[in-house]
């Protein structure tokens, strides 16, 4: 009672300094208020983050599956009276016979057409027979045929298989094709669909005339290239620029609906592994000095120092060094005249994946070596001592004991780092690798483009479709990227486990 | 019974040794260990070789840019392109441009006909009197039509330091053109990435439970993974066109430097964010306790104690994330235009010092000549920006450091 009354004293006492009853209830209401609004807004931060992560996925999706009409390069009512599905066999192999010769040379080549897709002969088998042409001999078409177990019709075979006209190479594709493989040619080859219009699926469904116009405006468009004033473009369709081919086919800038990444992948590939080969033994070698060998002296702080600031060096600054050192200085040893393994003559540069590889090496190390420092740092010392106390020598006990622990840790900064220099573009640039390359990289004297570099080369093309693929060859990269990520996190997550 | 026997065994050996033969205890000579410490030591030292090369490359071929003559187009008073208007053999030594063209060429100097250096030893009306070959240059004829360039003067550093225009096919280099467009750039970034990444580092370290911040935190490492030129396609393909959309396509152009900026913004965004986490978790819990304690709300600590004892983690991470904006390339090259312009206005498209590069260096760039050596002289000027400011980021994190012991 007594202390009831007194500490009611007290409060009279300082009540004058106090707000009121009610005013303080008022104030901390408005603070928790203020409180609570500031906690959203500081969530709203993350949310804000998260959905540029979502925008950027989609922006990238929404451009990789588009609504997209075709204009059919030679009209298919001018190669027949009837619906080219409905022609037989014969009638289709007329088709080819009457609208082929003109159309095409080159790559597209009737004969190539033979070879490759109703012979299946390899690059190396057309060589052969190209050389024994060379060399006067005549190379039969019924030898050609009988080895690979085709049809041939009977007049033509003793004619030369190189030699033949577009008749002759016509009757053999339609020997040999059955009605829907001859008419799935004859509108791949003769009557060559190109997409001319791409939309997005939003804009296809929300913005009608827009696409309507631009299908106005295209049509107008070829009608006047072409003078043919009854060009039309099919109805828009669906499409999925994410294809197969993608992986299988190299870069063709003049047809984006062919268009495939392979020599980029081949050459990001090659470029990794010498990458890797060069920078994980240095990278571990200077970590291991540093955390187990320099004894903290001025030369590991100097060391230490400028591993931090290589690490803050923009990637492009790499970029020039490589181009001075590795491209330009030691060209010699770079392009592979020195061991005469080049491209020989005049032709031999410095750009090439050697390289670039040495470049992305140096760009790496700081990287790896940052990560297996703190790999190796964590290494509990009991292990060290055990091991110097069995009478093991320092390099024995690094290696046998130091190293395997580390290596969870070190493996996650390496994977992180191979992330890091898969996506590297800028540096590629400098170095000099080059988009427009269809030859796939043979070796690390090579000269050789990359996947982002190619995709960076996509999105400059002035044709939009260009864009599409460029979409598809990023979900490419990104799906490379996110797997070799979650690597790295499930074996962070093992080692912390097994650390614990 | 089986002990017995390992003693046995491990004293056999010590018994055949002959009485004299002392056991040497003395550190010996291990030539695998020492190959082995060599090349650690190596592995070390790349880093040192790699410091010292960047300098010495963009050093050596940045003086080299300054102390070589440039070369530009030789133009009349109408500012139009001066050719030749004749053809002329291997060894003639009189040239033709058209009459009536008013252009002035000095006495000795030095002109170009393709890669032919050429000393001009007399000038009258419309021919030009010359010593061919000069320097070893390949002495061949030409044909009428090849476009005459000038020798002019070199490029002094303060030129290139406080001139306005880039235009190297007209002798102009001011790198300001381009440091503009990158600091307008890196500032737009930073408006988006600071606040939000401050924001995201408060409710991270401050407000989301344990296993909130475990699921958070792996998605803006995603954010962090993902590479530039993918932002650079977001930028140019969805970014652009939305602006274009909010503001009128007379405004804003598809290439500008806005949108580049902001995307930009976002991907420096993780970066700011969780170097600013690391500090306010940094910051003793007794801290808060304190101010909680005193009846402090979430929101009173949070800003008024925690932000204030974490604030040089935050300043660094400020200053790391400009360095990062500076020396960032794809984003710019691909959605900043390619046009060096000196404009702060965001709204244009300029080229800034990262994206130049890329673009010179598309293709095979010849060595010696003028964008060659100028690559390393903007290199430099780069490299050294974003030196300072990392060395900056560093201090300020130690000068501003609180200690709460």
């Amino acid at each position: 009672m007594s202390a009831t009354e007194n500490s009611t004293n007290t409060v009279s006492q300082y009540s004058q300094y106090l707000p009121d009853d009610k005013q303080l209830q008022k104030n901390i209401a408005r603070r928790n208020r203020q409180a609570i609004i500031w906690k959203y807004v500081f969530l709203f931060s993350i949310v804000l983050a998260m959905f540029s992560l979502f925008m950027l996925f989609f922006s990238i999706i929404r451009q990789a599956f588009t609504y997209v009409t075709i204009y059919d390069q030679v009209n298919p009512a001018t190669l027949s009276d009837k619906p080219l599905e409905n022609l037989s066999q014969q009638e289709l192999g007329d088709v080819i016979e009457n609208h082929y010769g003109a159309i095409r040379t080159g790559r597209n080549d009737i004969r190539t057409l033979v070879f490759n897709n109703v012979l299946g002969l390899s690059l190396s088998d057309q060589e052969k027979i190209a050389d024994r042409e060379r060399a006067k001999e005549t190379v039969t078409v019924r030898e050609v045929f009988e080895d690979k177990d085709k049809k041939y019709p009977a007049e033509l075979a003793d004619q030369s298989v190189i030699r033949l006209d577009v008749v002759g190479y016509a009757a053999l594709i339609e020997q040999n094709f059955d009605q829907e493989q001859l008419y799935d040619f004859v509108i791949k080859n003769v009557v060559q669909p190109l997409i001319v219009n791409s939309w997005t699926l939003d804009e296809y469904f929300f913005s009608r005339d827009k696409v309507n116009q631009d299908i106005a405006d295209t049509e107008a468009r070829l009608r006047e290239d072409k003078k043919d004033p009854t060009i039309e473009l099919t109805e828009p369709k669906f499409h999925s620029w994410v294809q197969w081919h993608l992986i299988t086919k190299t870069i063709d800038l003049s047809r984006p609906e062919d268009a495939g990444l392979r020599t980029a992948i081949i050459g990001s590939l090659w470029m990794i592994t010498l990458t890797i080969l060069i920078a994980l033994p240095l990278g571990v070698g200077a970590a291991i000095y540093l955390e187990e060998y320099s004894s903290g002296g001025w030369l590991a702080r100097i060391i230490q120092t400028n591993i931090d600031n290589l690490a803050g060096v923009p990637s492009i600054i790499y970029g020039i060094l490589g181009l001075a050192l590795f491209v330009r200085a030691l060209e010699k040893i770079t392009s592979g005249d020195i061991f005469g393994l080049g491209v020989g003559g005049n032709t031999a540069t410095g750009r090439t994946i050697l390289s670039a590889s040495l470049t992305m090496g140096l760009l790496i190390l700081p990287v790896i070596i940052i990560n297996a420092q703190e790999a190796i740092r964590a290494v509990p010392d009991s292990l060290r001592q055990a091991s110097y106390g069995l009478g093991a020598t320092k390099w024995q006990t690094v290696w046998n004991h130091v190293l395997p622990n580390a290596m969870p840790g070190i493996l996650t900064g390496t994977i992180l780092a191979i992330s890091r220099a898969f996506g590297e573009t800028a540096v590629l640039v400098v170095v000099g690798s080059i988009t427009r390359i269809t030859v796939d990289p043979s070796g690390p004297f090579s000269r050789f483009t990359v996947l982002p570099l190619q995709i960076f080369a996509l999105i400059t093309q002035p044709q939009a479709q260009f864009r599409n693929v460029a979409a598809a060859g990023i979900l490419l990269l990104l799906t490379i990227l996110l797997s070799l990520n979650a690597v790295a996190v499930i074996l962070r997550s093992r080692f912390s486990k097994r650390a614990v | 019974m089986a002990n017995q026997q390992v003693v046995a065994a491990d004293q056999a050996p010590v018994a055949a040794r002959p009485a004299d033969e002392q056991i040497n205890l003395k550190k010996r000579i291990r030539p695998f260990e020492v190959l082995i410490q060599g090349f650690l030591f190596f592995s070390g030292a790349v880093s040192i070789i790699t410091s010292i090369a960047i300098v010495v490359v963009l050093g050596k071929e940045a003086l080299l840019f300054f102390s070589t003559p440039t070369w530009h187009e030789l133009r009349d008073q109408n500012n139009s392109l001066v050719s030749l208007a004749t053809d002329i053999e291997t060894d003639a030594t009189t040239l033709k441009i058209p009459a009536g063209t008013e252009v002035k060429i000095p006495l000795n100097g030095k002109i170009r006909l393709d890669n032919e250096m050429m000393r001009v030893t007399a000038f009258e009306g419309d021919t030009i009197t010359v010593e061919r070959g000069l320097e070893d240059s390949p002495q061949v004829a030409h044909k009428a039509g090849a476009i005459i360039e000038e020798e002019g003067d070199k490029v002094s550093v303060v030129e290139f330091l406080t001139g306005t225009k880039w235009q190297p096919h007209v002798g102009e280099f001011g790198v300001l053109a381009l440091v503009s467009a990158t600091l307008t750039i890196s500032l737009i970034a930073m408006a988006v990435a600071l606040p939000l990444g401050v924001g995201a580092a408060v409710y991270l370290s401050e407000y989301a439970s344990e296993s909130v911040r475990n699921k958070l935190k792996p998605i803006l490492e995603v954010l962090a993974g993902v590479p530039t030129v993918v932002y650079g396609y977001f930028a140019l393909t969805f970014v652009t066109p939305i602006l274009q959309g909010l503001l009128g396509k007379e405004t804003l152009g598809i290439y500008n430097m806005l949108s580049a900026g902001l995307v930009m913004g976002i991907m420096i965004l993780p970066t700011v964010a969780s170097m600013s986490e690391d500090a306010l978790r940094a910051v003793p819990r007794a801290l808060r306790e304190a101010a909680f304690g005193l009846g402090s709300t979430k929101l009173e600590t949070s800003t008024r104690i925690v932000l204030p004892a974490g604030i040089s983690g935050i300043v660094a991470a400020f200053i790391l994330g400009i360095s990062r904006a500076v020396g960032e390339t794809m984003i710019v090259a691909i959605a900043a235009g390619a046009r060096p312009y000196f404009t702060f206005n965001p709204f244009e498209a300029a080229e800034t010092m990262t994206g130049h590069i890329v673009r010179i260096s598309t293709g095979d760039l010849s060595y010696g000549t003028i964008d060659y050596d100028s690559l390393f002289a903007i290199g430099l000027t780069l490299f050294l920006m974003t030196l300072v400011l990392n060395i900056v980021s560093r201090q300020v994190a130690t000068w501003l450091r609180e200690e709460y012991d």
